[in-house]
């Protein structure tokens, strides 16, 4: 069969990509040809049949059963995100540590003053500190805190 | 998209921990999630076992669902990307093809235009598509799913689902080139 150069506009017609302008002009060029109107009747068919052919299967007969059962020993987390929280906690303690260690070292420029300052003055804060479990306390508040905006986080 | 108000309640309730309204919402989007598996997985009981990690891991995530009318695509997403885990974890994701058994619906009901004939020559160029071209063809024909969705559970902007089911149509008649003739005369 001989080709139409025109016939690559057939898919985009029947995908409604064309805009207006275009689509009437296509439209005049099918009622003229042939080779297009051909074309369009393959495509269309073709559509309706990955409509019809692409429908979902049904699903397995077991799956409501089968999840239903293993979600009543599923507990939901109470905080959807403690890896997050962990991350952030230990992050957070790296980085106070290493500024720690970096302020005594002298390696920080005088720029940094005011960082270092609070960071001392967090250090010193714990120093106070001297019971073990006043210092776990003060740890579960923080990772309270830091709980509470991973669960305002939006998800991914 | 959901519209209808009592899908709409299932999904609110579910959220709340209702297990007997995720039960319908099983019933109701379980086909679509197992379908989207077994065309990425290409293997019918394992396509099962994902699609059941599948609601599993929904249901303690579902707090975290914001809207909830968009549950048909949160739930494709969850399971798009537990099939691309499992992939990643046997490793064979490149050697993936499907194999000679059609995993494309087989009843012979209500079909318009194209015969028994035609729907198998259909299928079989479907199956010749890359895994991605498949898993778009599969989703852009649901009528559960508009082009938001589908570009959200692939991961592409909107505007492209378009470009990119054009391009895979275009394959698909590739795979058909030769073959028009057997498909139209399934029409007259
Ligand atoms: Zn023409």
């Amino acid at each position: 069969m001989s080709s139409c150069s025109r016939s690559t506009n057939v898919l985009s017609y029947l995908m409604d990509e064309l805009d207006e302008d275009d689509r009437v002009l296509f439209e005049k060029h099918l009622n003229g040809c042939p080779i297009c109107r051909h074309e369009l009747m393959l495509e269309r068919s073709l559509q309706n049949g990955l409509a019809e052919c692409m429908k979902p299967d049904a699903a397995p007969a077991e799956l409501r059963l089968n999840v239903l059962t293993k979600i009543l020993t599923v507990q939901r987390p109470r905080f959807p995100f403690p890896q997050v929280a962990v991350t952030l906690f230990s992050g957070a303690a790296v980085f106070f540590i290493l500024l720690k260690i970096l302020s005594g070292s002298g390696l920080l420029s005088k720029s940094s003053g005011f960082l270092i300052d609070v960071i001392d003055g967090i250090f010193a804060a714990v120093e106070q500190m001297n019971s073990l479990p006043l210092m776990i306390g003060a740890a579960i508040v923080t990772m309270g805190i830091i709980s509470v905006v991973a669960l305002l986080l939006p998800e991914e | 998209m959901i519209k209808d108000p009592d899908r709409l309640g299932d999904v609110r309730l579910a959220c709340e921990g209702d297990r007997q309204a995720f039960g319908r919402l099983i019933d109701d989007y379980g086909g679509l999630v197992y379908t989207l598996l077994l065309r990425m997985v290409a293997d019918r009981d394992t396509a099962k076992d994902l699609a059941q990690d599948t609601f599993v891991k929904a249901w303690t995530r579902l707090r975290t669902l914001r809207k909830h009318e968009s549950f048909p695509s949160w739930i494709c997403s969850t399971a798009r990307r537990i099939a691309l885990d499992h992939l990643r974890r046997i490793k064979i994701r490149k050697e993936v093809s499907m194999p000679e058994e059609s995993f494309v619906k087989n009843s012979n009901d209500h079909r318009p235009e194209l015969s028994a004939e035609g729907i198998a020559l259909l299928e079989q160029a479907v199956c010749k598509l890359s895994e991605r071209d498949r898993q778009l063809i599969t989703l852009a024909y649901w009528k559960e799913l508009n082009f938001a969705d589908v570009g959200r559970i692939m991961g592409i902007p909107e505007p492209n689902v378009r470009v990119y089911l054009h391009r895979a149509r275009k394959r698909l008649r590739e795979h058909l080139r030769g073959y028009e003739n057997e498909l139209l005369q399934q029409i007259d």
